[in-house]
């Protein structure tokens, strides 16, 4: 450790310490510890429930090479989970440019932090903790040994071709096409994928010297990257921050709804055309398949679980309320004092995204016209809970989206474990609210009466939401009109 | 146009603007200097009713900025970027604008024909999003936004920072243009003297929150701005 890493880790600690909410957040940041302890613990009885299970089950197997045959699948779920969740934390490299600060220090810094992500460290456990089992199983230690960094390697190279396909269009090709050539060798039965996998592992346990493959293919790529990003080490290189291409709707159609338009099609285009209101977007569709599981679970299961039921069928239409409307001002925080200074109308912006959500509710229903096959009255239940959610939910979340006072970078991804953007025990508590009396307001109809009561009584609570439209709608105005100032001024600050 | 009565504001024990009283009449070109922390952006923020006063008001056509929302539809401001929508295109944002102040998009269209040459061809129809625009043109997309709608009195916090030798002179123009044949008020806040003199007929200069000149602007107006910031 030398004076400038030291330096380099110093600043990531300060950002983080001295981030704004610092305090407000501990308690998340808390629970996210203890989420990570968790998983550090599932990660170790995998490592080490697989190795016994595998030998328990199937004593006549080689235990070892049994494990070994799925060790390619296992690198082919880190890999897809690792793009999808592009869990490696992000570096500002910007500022660090032009300090004395040499290039290579800070590369290597980046290229070790890309490593230190929630998803690789979860992986190296599971892969550590079933090695200690294997070293006290398996006769060549040696072996073993060599086995692990082997595996440790796989899943570094990964990390580096995950970040290279994030930069460049001909790697995404390659790596397309390697996939593409083994889905089809295998599908035509060229290729068994178990017993490549168990083969080619088990022969570097066999033949140690083996590992060395597996070394040299990390030094190729970690090597490749290296390069690849040095002779990019600029601000229109890797550093770039690609713009996107226009997306060019036709919104006009929507001007026959008046004022209330002006906002829809900004809203739309909000949504289109911005990292996270899109990732919002398909979070609802990630609850109707979510309700496929629960309802699919249910029809093999013999007893279904009620509570399960209720939940999966308030998502399935409620995903995008949920995930959307709880954020509905600081959607807007990027240019709050823009619309604060025109000509705006609280009642017109409020009722824009009340008619969003609603038509986001209508529209997931008509989608979810498939679960009719898991019967009729399921569906039922689902159409009952979009009722509720549009006369209830819609209403509860513009109120709880209140507290949400962090500004929200529209083009900035969100990274599971940091969307702790606007945390905040009251909109938590509205949040649970939201979800707990409908399940509540059924269970009790469903256990004292009937099923038909519980449909009965969310339908109306929703009915009666909508009659009361403009006298819950002027109370949120008033709300919001409080808030004003303390929402601009906490828009105004970065995180 | 604008009466200021009493208004200060205060975060802590630190006053950071404190004006007794200011009028500014309908149709002035009012421009407004002071080094960082004088108090510019604090005055903008409290005539646009965007932090609360700790004490005072500002009327704003008749009506308090904070009681009634009713200055909205003849006011306009472009202060920084937090005015622009970055994930519109320029033309959507214009019409956005259009819409709320009631003016049809052939309207915007017509209006949006002045401006071809500060445009310089670079922001209509280009298909870009506003936040890939340079800082030069998102400025000229803001100014020229707060225009739009026929607003009566126009804030602009720096207007000529950010741009170019040749737009700097054209928005001169077009501001004093708007004033002298418009009739309409205008408040411009810059560091630059140069600027504000050629355009302001009214300047005020702030110190630390507090108005130490209230100028009109003749042939002595330069220089002596220029005695009241050169601190040896």
């Amino acid at each position: 450790m030398n004076y400038s890493s030291k330096y380099l880790i110093g600043l990531e600690l300060k950002e983080f310490f001295r981030s704004r909410r610092f305090a407000k957040r501990i308690v998340l940041k808390i629970l996210v510890v203890f989420a990570y302890l968790y998983f550090g613990l599932v990660a170790i009885l995998m490592g080490v429930v697989g190795y016994y299970a595998i030998k328990e089950e199937l004593p006549e197997e080689n235990t070892f090479l049994f494990g070994n045959r799925y060790l390619l699948y296992f690198f082919f779920i880190f890999f897809i989970l690792y793009l999808f969740l592009s869990p490696s934390p992000s570096m500002k490299v910007r500022p660090l440019m032009i300090l004395p600060i040499k290039k290579k220090r800070i590369l290597n810094y980046f290229l070790l932090k890309l490593n230190l992500n929630y998803l690789s460290l979860f992986a190296f456990t599971i892969i550590s903790s079933y090695t200690v089992v294997l070293f006290l199983n398996e006769k060549s230690r040696m072996g073993v040994l060599l086995w692990f960094f082997s595996v440790i390697a796989v899943i570094l190279s990964l990390v580096f071709i995950a970040l290279l396909m994030e930069k460049s269009y001909k790697v995404i090709a390659i790596v397309v096409v390697i996939f593409a050539a083994i889905f089809g060798l295998k599908h035509y039965g060229i290729l068994d994928i178990p017993d490549l996998s168990g083969r080619i592992f088990y022969s570097i346990y066999e033949n140690p010297w083996l590992s060395l493959v597996a070394f040299g293919f990390l030094t190729l790529v970690f090597v490749y990257t290296y390069k690849w990003m040095m002779s990019r080490f600029y601000l229109d290189g890797a550093l770039k921050v690609k713009s996107e291409k226009v997306l060019d709707i036709k919104l006009s159609w929507l001007d026959r709804f008046g004022t209330t338009s002006i906002f829809l099609k900004n809203d739309i285009r909000m949504i289109l055309r911005n990292k996270r209101p899109r990732k919002a977007a398909l979070f609802s569709l990630y609850f109707l398949l979510y309700g496929f599981w629960v309802f699919g679970f249910d029809t093999n299961n013999t007893s279904p679980n009620i509570f399960k039921l209720l939940f999966g069928s308030m998502l399935i239409t409620g995903g995008f309320l949920f995930s959307f409307g709880n954020y509905v001002p600081a959607w807007d925080s990027e240019y709050i004092r823009l619309f604060m200074s025109q000509n705006i109308k609280y009642s017109q912006y409020l009722d824009s995204k009340w008619w969003l959500m609603v038509v986001s509710v209508i529209f997931l229903s008509i989608l979810s016209i498939p679960f009719i096959y898991y019967g009729v009255d399921k569906y039922l239940l689902i159409l009952a809970m979009a009722v509720f959610n549009i006369g209830f939910n819609s209403y509860l979340v513009l109120i709880g989206g209140l507290f949400n006072d962090s500004p929200i970078r529209l083009s900035e991804k969100v990274k599971a474990f940091q969307n702790t953007q606007g945390f905040n025990i009251n909109s938590f508590l509205l949040g649970m609210l939201r979800l707990l009396l409908p399940i509540l307001v059924y269970y009790l109809a469903h256990k004292y009466y009937t099923d038909n009561i519980g449909l009965l009584l969310l339908v109306s609570i929703g009915l009666i939401g909508v009659l009361l439209k403009s006298k819950i709608m002027s109370y949120i105005e008033g709300l919001y009109r409080k808030k004003k100032y303390s929402l601009l001024e906490s828009f105004a600050k970065e995180e | 146009m604008l009466e200021i009565n009493n208004l200060k504001k205060q975060y802590g024990s630190a006053i950071v603007l404190n004006i007794p009283e200011l009028n500014i009449p309908k149709g002035q070109s009012f421009g407004l200097v002071g080094n960082n922390g004088a108090g510019k952006t604090t005055f903008f923020n409290l005539i646009l009713d965007l932090i609360r006063p700790t004490s005072g008001y500002v009327m704003n056509n008749g009506v308090k900025v904070n009681e009634s929302e009713e200055w909205k539809y003849k006011t306009s401001a472009y202060l920084d970027e937090s005015f622009l929508i970055g994930y519109l295109l320029p033309d959507e944002y214009f019409y956005m604008l259009g819409d709320l102040r009631n003016w049809s998009k052939e309207k915007v269209d017509s209006f949006l024909v002045d401006f071809d040459e500060l445009f310089n061809g670079e922001i209509l129809e280009t298909k870009k999003y506003i936040r890939d625009l340079s800082k030069g043109n998102q400025k000229k997309v803001g100014v020229v936004g707060a225009l739009i709608g026929d607003p009566e009195l126009i804030l602009l916090d720096e207007p000529f920072a950010n741009l170019d030798p040749t737009t700097q002179i054209r928005l001169k123009k077009l501001l004093v243009k708007i004033v002298n044949d418009e009739k309409k008020t205008v408040l411009v806040s810059s560091h630059n003297l140069n600027h504000v003199t050629d355009v302001a007929d009214r300047i005020v200069v702030l110190e630390k929150g507090d108005i130490i000149k209230d100028l009109h602007t003749n042939e002595q107006t330069l220089k002596e701005l220029e005695e009241v910031f050169n601190v040896e």
